[in-house]
């Protein structure tokens, strides 16, 4: 059930009405969070929870295995990674795989038809399904590293895989943090519970008034036959997508985070606005940041990260970026984006420009325009329907030609309103501007209030309509 | 204070909430109803004696409701649906919808654009008809309630408190009718944005060759199969002439020799609000006049209400177009 539906406020009311009760025990906590997490998940299509179970017995199972047999590890590693990543290819990129195979082996000269033969359920995606895997992996990994010990208690373990305000789309928590977290009853305090209510407030806002109001804008742009021809649309086109996906996914994380404080639970940060980054290696260490450190932690550093000198660095880092785009999607414009990513970011390593731009006058605010962007040109390709799309819009883009006519129906200038919103939200991140040292700590504390009660205000009058959360389709 | 935030915040989102709700402007209100209306359209299981299917100008321009004023006692549903098209599928879903027993009788609004292929991807039927159980059972059982939440954008909030522009009004009927009309009436603006609708999309052979084996085959099977072209502005009757490749005269002489019975609603008078759909009062006109010649070439007896009488106002539309 999403977050922003009714249903899912009716099981949030019924769930923290007996979570005091439940959290007294240890069975209580983690059988309670796995029960509501499987009910949460099993409401898309309960068939999906079977999914959830087996890819957790194998990471619990591999784990005491690992742990009773210490010399056999490297095996029961590499078993339970052939699990976890054959269950992701079946369910996400037999399709992608058996097309392209299919389209090589015609070009030379074998035609086999691959897709007809594959069976009906790996077309369907399970929703999360690459948020609970990567959670998962990584508690195998840590547990073979020998960063922390297995867990013994089947429903402790489950209530870390399948925690239902991260189970979906994040942030992915390493197990490492989460499960020390479960193992004791956390009570919540008045601070906690209202840092609560402000990351969900301000979730439900940036995703149902935001990012839903930007969708209807950016998904005619895209579905546009012919696609108007002017640049300054396609700017805004693309501007409203970065900013939609930037609230969908971060209004997300922050209700994740904020209903995990009511239940007594710190989720990291998943997104610290990454479009005031003056640098691309910044906007990394700001963007999904649970995903980048997961593949920096699994995926950079174990190929030898920039230790095996410069040029291996580069070949690293692009085979990390283009993973993470295939992580995202089962299509060249995903993998495209990846190494659109990768290409600036070697730039950026080889010429050092963001330092060398930042000596100059002003030269942070054109840092900051110069990496919106590289970061704008790769959103496009995250996008676009496809390669021949984004080629076409990116060279509208670049032409900077002085066109209009294009439709400013309702949508279009709504969306432009609220790429407005979004612009100067980042701004007043970017200028540094505290509203703390505008009000006495009592007179701040009734703005927050009033602040927060207005954004519940705004969620319920202003929100667009109702769409699924970009990131669950990953 | 310190100690009450999280009460404090939600007493006062509260309160905001109940406020904005009352004071804001009733026209505002439409969103639940328009996901109940489309939800019933699409799921209810109910048949109909009489079926229209088409496109945006077909379920704004025919009001089953002034209908029945003429042909009483007939059940007739609207089954038009945006960008729709008279496809296999849709065509298959307005049978699905006739009473057996009933009159069977099918309409067809044809125009240029329910020919197309890209219409032919029904998208907005196919889109709630993907709806989960979940969005149907919210849709249909507690979007009536959900009135006093519906939501709007701060361009619209403006217009409706503040501007002096025309405004755009709608209201959503259980027969599938959309009745739409601006306030104050006013001439429809530029027609340039439907001039794209059809580069690269013209009017598909292959769809209307469709069309007549189906009204072949329903009329063998003792469905009668009728067809009109919805009435539009001027402008853009032209523009449909010049652009879409459709060539009325000819269709009509082949649905003719399919079975089919074309309706001629050509007359002056009628009003568009935006070059393409009726107003209301014209939408009401037409279906009055469909319903009168239907009506005698089935032998239907009709009836003739004194005008003012013919249909309920919008306002008189019960929640959620019930």
């Amino acid at each position: 059930m999403p977050f922003n539906s009714i249903i899912f406020l009716v099981f949030a009311a019924l769930f923290f009405a007996l979570w005091p009760l439940a959290k007294r025990t240890d069975n209580g906590r983690w059988v309670t969070i796995t029960a509501a997490s499987l009910v949460f998940y099993g409401w898309w299509d309960w068939r999906f929870i079977f999914l959830l179970l087996g890819a957790g017995l194998n990471d619990y199972a591999t784990a005491r295995a690992m742990a009773a047999w210490p010399s056999w590890k490297r095996w029961f590693l590499v078993a339970s990674l052939a699990g976890n990543l054959g269950s992701l290819s079946v369910f996400k990129y037999a399709g992608f795989i058996a097309e392209n195979v299919g389209l090589l082996a015609a070009a030379a000269g074998h035609p086999v038809d691959l897709m007809s033969k594959l069976p009906a359920f790996t077309l369907i995606l399970p929703i999360g399904i690459s948020f609970f895997t990567f959670q998962s992996m990584s508690y195998t990994i840590d547990v073979y590293r020998g960063h922390m010990k297995p867990v013994t208690n089947l429903f402790h373990f489950f209530a870390f895989l399948s925690m239902f305000p991260q189970l979906v789309a994040g942030p992915i928590v390493r197990a490492r943090d989460l499960i020390p977290q479960l193992a004791v009853r956390r009570d919540t305090t008045e601070e906690s519970r209202w840092e609560g209510m402000k990351l969900v407030a301000g979730g439900y806002f940036k995703k149902v008034v935001i990012a839903d109001n930007l969708a209807p804008f950016v998904n005619t742009a895209f579905a546009a036959v012919p696609a108007p021809e002017s640049s300054l649309y396609w700017w805004l086109a693309v501007g409203a997508f970065a900013f939609q996906i930037l609230f969908d996914f971060g209004g997300y994380s922050d209700i994740a985070r904020g209903l995990a404080k009511w239940m007594g639970f710190d989720f990291l940060v998943n997104f610290n606005h990454p479009y005031t980054s003056t640098s691309l290696r910044e906007f990394w260490s700001r963007w999904h940041i649970s995903l980048s450190t997961w593949f920096r932690d699994y995926v950079y550093i174990p190929l030898g990260g920039s230790k095996k000198g410069e040029a291996r660095g580069h070949v690293n880092m692009w085979l990390t970026m283009v993973v993470s785009g295939l992580w995202h999607g089962a299509a060249f414009h995903f993998l495209a984006w990846g190494a659109v990513h990768a290409l600036f970011l070697s730039a950026e390593r080889i010429t050092g420009w963001p330092e060398k731009l930042k000596k100059l006058p002003g030269g942070s605010v054109l840092a900051l325009a110069a990496v919106l962007f590289q970061v704008l040109i790769a959103w496009v390709f995250f996008r676009a329907q496809d390669m021949a799309q984004a080629f076409a819009i990116i060279g509208t883009m670049l032409e900077f030609n002085s066109r209009t006519g294009f439709p400013t129906t309702e949508a279009f200038k709504v969306g432009v309103l609220y790429l407005s919103v979004g612009l100067a939200m980042e701004l007043f991140h970017f200028s540094r501007l505290d509203a703390r040292k505008w009000f006495s700590p009592t007179v701040y504390r009734s703005v927050e209030v009033a602040t927060v009660a207005v954004l519940i205000t705004f969620s319920v009058f202003l929100r667009g309509p109702g769409m699924q959360f970009i990131y669950f389709q990953f | 204070m310190t100690r009450n935030r999280v009460f404090l915040a939600l007493v006062l989102a509260s309160t905001l909430i109940v406020l904005i709700g009352l004071l804001r402007p009733d026209a505002m209100r439409t969103v639940s109803r328009e996901k109940w209306f489309w939800t019933w359209k699409t799921h209810s299981d109910r048949k109909f004696d009489v079926v229209f299917v088409g496109d945006s100008r077909t379920y704004r321009g025919i009001s089953p409701e002034s209908m029945t004023d003429i042909l009483q006692g007939i059940r007739i549903l609207n089954f038009g649906y945006s960008s729709g098209s008279l496809s296999a599928l849709m065509l298959g879903e307005a049978e699905r919808r006739l009473d057996p027993a009933g009159r069977r009788i099918i309409v067809l609004g044809v125009t240029p654009s329910s020919l197309t292929p890209r219409a032919a991807r029904d998208e907005q039927y196919r889109q709630e008809k993907n709806r989960t159980s979940s969005e149907i059972i919210e849709n249909l059982y507690l979007s009536p309630f959900l009135t006093y939440f519906d939501p709007t954008t701060p361009i619209r909030f403006f217009e409706e408190i503040g501007s002096r522009k025309a405004r755009f009004r709608e209201a959503f009927y259980e027969s599938g009718w959309v009745a739409g009309w601006k306030e104050p009436a006013g001439p429809p603006g530029s027609i340039g944005v439907f001039a794209n609708d059809f580069t690269g999309n013209a009017v598909s052979p292959m769809l209307v060759d469709n069309v007549l084996r189906q009204t072949e085959a329903w009329t063998r099977e003792g469905i009668r199969v009728y067809a009109f072209r919805p009435p539009t502005s001027p402008e853009m009757t032209d523009l449909e002439k010049r652009l879409s490749g459709f060539d009325e005269e000819t269709f009509r002489q082949r649905f003719t020799r399919a079975g089919g019975v074309w309706v001629d609603v050509a007359r002056a008078g009628y009003r568009s609000y935006d070059h393409s759909h009726l107003d209301k009062e014209s939408a009401e006109t037409l279906s009055r006049l469909v319903a009168e010649i239907i009506g005698r070439s089935m032998g239907e007896p009709l009836v003739f209400p004194a005008q003012d009488s013919v249909s309920p106002s919008p306002g008189a539309a019960r929640p959620g177009g019930v």
